[in-house]
């Protein structure tokens, strides 16, 4: 049942002309034969260059005009937004005129009371609206109007493009009621010239010229009509290839297939930011050129800035955009960044790259901001975006691709907010003023293509990244901008970042995907890729071979321009979690089931020599093992990555023995390891623990590390007993700088030497279990080269179960632990070292579960000092210590360092 | 046709009514004496013309200020009204274009509100006419009905004028004149047995005459208006009225495409 019924009516005006003090009358008919019908619940819009008809129909539908000819029906309240604020009386307050106003619309006098408080709350006039009108600001003014207007109930609402008017918060009130009364199914007529209104608002548009309706379709078809026949004639431009068409209009560039509008909104934009203000390319004056059937050039000028846009466009084929945008500028403007923003409808629901996908969650209401979702803003050449996979989706996946190019770019992939609706792909381009070149006066903002539906999009991200792939047998690499995946038999054995690299400059840490990438690939198993940090004097040289049909060399090189300060360096490969178990020639273990939320999870500081790997147990899955070379100073890590990532990281490591260390200009090679997959899944076994014992007491020396078990229940936590000293600022510990050797091994007596990484130093451990009670061992240290420290300790790190310390004439409990990992640990006890000794307990009297521990030094020395300390939180530990904090220079030659013994005590 | 547009307006009566408060409320809003011009107003005529025609120019006429008070006020009523009919619809044109009310809501309103200071003026001054002559408290439903008839004569003119002048705007500008010759022929400060025989033809020119013969007897004379005088008005009334309408709606679609 039609509740507007327009019957091929025609309407006239008489005009008035004075030509040359004449006065002519002419009968202007505004309406030729125009018919249409409008059912319940619809919102239909109408768009139409000035003077088309438009207002003359709403007219029409307000009962104001009879038809000349022809036959109008309407059935239902009919209320018109047409004239904002018509029959307000500037003497008369605020409040007077709503009833006023509110009389005029109709509405009797219980409905006026019943809405005179959301009427006063949606104006948000506040305490004005007792003051006469006259003085209202415009805005206030307009608010209060329309706060009237849109409170009137009618059936048929009819709005005449008064949103034009109005600061932002306004406009989205008025907007969102307005969606609000389309929810509850109000028809409503909407005049407007705002496209993307249009487009949110009215699933069917009617297009009117001259009188008649020259369509009468659905709002994309209408919108995309209008944009190619309306808009500022000078800046539009159009290029057709069957079934792709676009149109270039004043800044933005929009893209249909089939007639169906890919990149609504705004389409293809570029922004920039020029002095902390922002700037696009939509509010630049243009002129386009249409240089042949299939290319267009546009300049843009900002004016005031001084700076004009170029670009260009061309159609390749029928299925390809190729698009560069340049900057000419007269004098250098400080452009910090450049975005090409590129919105697609939101019928696209899934992106994905050469390694990664994923999907568009749906747009809701509550969505105010737009979301990236991407993880690491990165860059990529190819992104792909694709529609629902569904026969009758007729949506062509689209591909964007960007020209490699000297510009840090980096790609974001956004999810609009409620009111704009649409994906949104972003090419960021950074540090344009840094970039710009000395001698020329233009820049290359973005230069790239967008490919339509190309067959098996996703393999063709894949195969164009064949540049990038080296392959031999089931073993498979793809090197992406910085990041290399690794691939056995189909599956990746890596995730997130995958094999990537990390270097420290002064104290900043910069990742290979951030880096731009150059890569040559010399044959099928060889590419060597250099990277480039914007603003870092160094450039990183990678080098990977594959050797074998499942192994390959991967080195890392530097080749340093200017003096730089480096500190640590890393490569790392991020494993997959499906991975169990690492295993070393200096230490083995499961992976713990749980990730840390924030935090990495070191599991083994300090692999110096070796082979270093982790194996899984599912059966398709390889072990990766990771030979590294010890000539450059490389030592390994194994690390359980943080929650976020769930992935199991092989370090190899580089880090400079000490501090501020500058490299002249050179290269370098840094890192060098080899990786060999197997798939035969046998477990390592180890044979390198070394055990004490003596009636329940035991002691177990394991690489710097000594723990003490009473019976079957370990005394020691963590770190158990270890040394540590402080030299030049950097803390050797015996656990993760040093390699230890068993010199000699028997029931009672263990002798076991460690040479330290990075310290000329060399410690000989002698260790005796007497009587199953007591524990007592000898330190010696031999310095080869003269070396400053200024802490030289001996630690025992004991259960958290230990609350109470003591020694022979202070006790007390231990407090709370506190602090992060690695602040300092809280010392709560000193004593000079006067053979007394310094122990912890569980608290309990008599003596309960746990034996007593004490800590002696068998020597006097005045310079040290015993403490009693609460470790962090991480370790959780109580700590007896033994410590020289004493500054010294200590020569070649051999000394003690600790002599002691530990008690147990039941 | 008519019965319908009626009903209509019945149920916008409420709005009408706002519009006619309104009008008035705008009409004093800055000024102090405010609604008390009402009443000034005619006394300050009345007083002038009191001081020309019996200190210049020597009418004989007993009790002359109430003579004059009697007549002023209605004549002020009609001279008012019909001038600002006259450019209602030109001023309020943007209610037109936005609202769908019945049209005849404009004028109407517009005399409503003049009528509304009329009633008001009546009230403070009709003691002042019972001071003098206490009898004519019985003449009090003839009084009415001579107010009634005054609105409706008002009504009528005001929607043909409101009209004519969007198509001819000079009426607007004529207004004032004709009003001004309408004011020297009918006889409100003047007897009409005061004017020589041969020229009392023009005093019938008037459409207000029979309506200030009326106030004049009901309200200087104490007596009862005669029987003619009474017909005339009551002809004059329904025939403003009805022709008035008639023309307003006739014209109405015009009208709409002139805003």
């Amino acid at each position: 049942m039609a509740i507007v019924k327009f019957s091929d009516v025609w309407e006239m005006y008489r005009l008035k002309l004075i030509i040359e003090g004449k006065v002519y009358w002419e009968n202007f008919w505004a309406l030729r034969g125009v018919s249409f019908d409008l059912g319940e619940r619809e919102t239909l819009g109408i768009v139409g260059a000035n003077g088309a008809g438009k207002s003359t129909i709403l007219k029409l539908i307000m009962g104001m005009l009879k038809p000349d000819r022809g036959e109008v029906n309407i059935s239902g309240r009919v209320s018109g937004l047409l004239e904002l604020g018509a029959g307000f009386q500037p003497e008369l307050s605020g409040m007077e005129n709503i009833h006023l106003n509110a009389r005029l619309f109709g509405l009797g006098q219980k409905e006026i009371e019943e809405k005179l408080k959301d009427i006063i709350d949606f104006a948000e006039i506040g305490r004005f609206i007792n003051a006469p009108v006259k003085c209202y600001s415009q805005g206030m003014f307009v608010r209060l109007a329309f706060a009237v207007a849109i409170h009137v109930n009618p059936d048929i609402l009819l709005i005449d493009d008064i949103l034009a008017v109005g600061d932002e918060h306004y406009q989205r009130k008025c907007i969102s009621r307005i969606f609000e009364l389309k929810e509850k199914g109000k028809t409503i007529i909407f005049v407007s010239h705002d496209l993307n209104m249009l487009n949110r608002l009215c699933k069917r548009m009617l297009f009117i010229k001259d009188g008649r309706i020259v369509k009468d379709d659905a709002a994309e078809k209408i919108i995309s009509l209008y944009t190619q026949t309306i808009g500022i004639k000078e800046g539009v431009g159009m290029l057709e290839k069957e079934p792709l068409n676009i149109v270039f209009n004043n800044g933005s560039l929009l893209i249909n297939w089939q007639d169906k509008l890919l990149t609504p909104n705004s389409g293809i934009y570029a922004s920039f930011f020029l002095f902390n203000k922002s700037y696009n390319s939509l509010s630049a004056e243009w002129t386009v050129n249409k240089e042949n059937e299939s290319t267009l050039t546009a300049i843009g000028k900002f004016y005031k800035l001084g700076i004009s846009q170029i670009w260009r466009v061309e159609i390749a084929g029928n299925h390809e955009i190729k698009l560069n945008i340049e900057l000419n500028f007269t004098e250098r403007p400080e452009i910090k960044e450049g975005y090409l923003n590129i919105m697609l409808t939101d019928e696209y629901v899934r992106w994905f790259t050469a390694i990664e996908e994923g999907e568009f969650p749906n747009i809701r209401c509550q969505d105010r901001n737009w979301k990236a979702l991407l993880e690491n803003d990165i860059s990529r050449k190819c992104i792909g975006i694709k529609g629902i996979d569904a026969p009758g989706a007729n949506i062509p996946p689209l591909i964007a691709e960007q020209n490699n190019y000297s510009l840090a770019t980096r790609t974001q992939i956004y999810n609009a907010d409620y009111i704009t609706n649409c994906r949104v792909l972003q090419y960021k381009i950074a540090d344009l003023h840094k970039n710009l070149p000395k001698e020329r006066d233009c820049l290359s903002f973005f230069s790239g293509r967008i490919l339509l539906n190309v067959s098996d999009a996703d393999n063709y991200l894949r195969g164009k990244e064949d540049e990038f792939i080296l392959s031999d047998g089931k073993l498979r690499l793809t090197f992406e901008n910085g990041r290399a995946v690794l691939c056995y038999n189909g599956i990746n054995l890596t995730k997130a970042n995958h094999l990537a690299t990390a270097i420290c400059i002064k104290g900043q840490w910069h990742f290979s995907n951030s880096a731009h990438w150059e890569v040559k690939k010399e044959n099928k198993k060889k590419l060597v890729a250099r990277g480039n940090w914007l603003g870092l004097p160094i450039e990183e040289i990678w080098e990977i071979e594959i050797t074998g049909n499942s192994s390959f060399i991967w080195k890392v090189n530097l080749a340093i321009k200017e003096e730089a300060e480096i500190e640590e360096q890393y490569l790392c490969l991020m494993c997959s979690e499906d991975y169990t178990y690492w295993f070393s020639d200096y230490g083995r273990g499961l992976f713990p089931e749980y990730f840390l939320e924030s935090n990495m999870d070191m599991l083994q500081r300090c692999i110096p020599e070796g082979i270093v790997g982790i194996q899984s147990q599912s059966n398709p899955m390889p072990s990766i093992s990771v030979r590294f070379s010890e000539n450059l100073n490389n030592f390994a890590k194994i690390v359980n990555s943080d929650f976020h990532n769930r992935a199991r990281i092989l370090r190899v490591q580089r880090v400079e023995s000490e501090k501020d260390v500058k490299f002249l200009p050179g290269e370098y090679a840094c890192l060098d390891a080899e990786v060999i997959l197997d798939e035969d899944t046998h477990i390592h076994i180890d044979n390198s623990v070394n055990i004490l014992q003596n009636n329940k007491l035991r002691f177990i020396f394991d690489k710097g590390k000594g723990q003490i078990y009473w019976g079957e229940k370990e005394l020691t936590k963590r770190m158990g007993l270890y040394t540590s000293l402080r030299s030049k600022g950097r803390w050797h510990d015996s656990i993760s700088f040093a390699i230890w050797k068993i010199e000699e091994r028997n029931k009672n007596i263990l002798k076991t030497y460690g040479k330290w990484l990075h310290l000329p130093i060399i410690q000989c451990w002698e260790i005796k279990v007497i009587d199953g009670k007591f524990i007592d061992f000898n330190i010696k240290m031999k310095v080869e080269k003269e070396i400053e420290v200024d802490r030289l300790q001996t630690n025992l790190m004991l259960l958290e179960k230990y609350s109470h310390w003591l020694t022979d004439n202070a006790r007390g409990p231990f407090p709370l632990f506190k602090g992060n990992v690695d602040d300092d640990w809280d010392c709560i006890y000193n004593r000079e070292n006067d053979c007394g000794y310094i122990a912890v307990s569980d608290g309990s009297v008599p003596q309960g579960n746990l034996p007593l521990v004490k800590l002696i030094s068998n020597e006097t020395d005045s310079d040290c000092i015993l403490n009693i300390v609460n470790s962090d939180i991480y370790h959780r530990g109580r700590v007896l210590q033994y410590l020289n904090p004493k500054y010294r220079k200590i020569p070649t030659g051999e000394y003690d360092y600790f002599s002691g013994k530990i008690i147990i005590e039941s | 046709m008519i019965a319908a547009r009626i009903k209509q307006l019945y149920r916008y009566r409420h709005t009408l009514r706002e519009m006619a408060v309104s009008q008035l409320k705008t009409k004093y809003a800055s000024s102090i004496l405010g609604i008390s011009l009402a009443l000034i107003n005619p006394f300050l005529i009345a007083a002038a013309i009191t001081f020309v025609f019996t200190a210049i120019f020597k009418v004989e006429i007993k009790r002359f200020p109430i003579f004059v008070l009697s007549s002023i006020i209605p004549w002020t009523f009609f001279s008012n009204s019909l001038s600002e009919t006259a450019v209602c619809i030109l001023n309020q044109q943007n209610i037109l274009r936005q609202f769908n009310l019945p049209r005849e809501i404009i004028p109407l309103s517009s005399v409503l509100a003049n009528f509304l200071n009329f009633l008001i003026g009546w009230v403070i001054i009709y003691p002042v006419f019972l001071f003098f002559k206490p009898k004519i408290v019985f003449l009090f439903p003839h009084f009415l009905v001579v107010i009634f008839a005054n609105l409706l004569l008002v009504i009528g003119l005001g929607m043909i004028i409101s009209v004519l002048n969007v198509f001819f705007r000079d009426i607007g500008n004529l207004l004032s004149v004709i009003l001004m010759f309408l004011f020297w022929i009918t006889p409100i400060f003047y007897n009409e047995n005061m004017i020589p025989g041969g020229y009392r033809w023009i005093l019938n020119c008037s459409p207000l005459k029979p309506f200030i013969i009326y106030y004049q007897r009901v309200l200087y004379e104490g007596l009862p208006p005669d029987l003619l005088t009474f017909l005339v008005v009551i002809f004059w009334a329904s025939l403003a009225l009805i022709s008035g309408f008639y023309f307003f709606l006739h014209v109405e679609s015009k009208l709409l495409k002139r805003i």
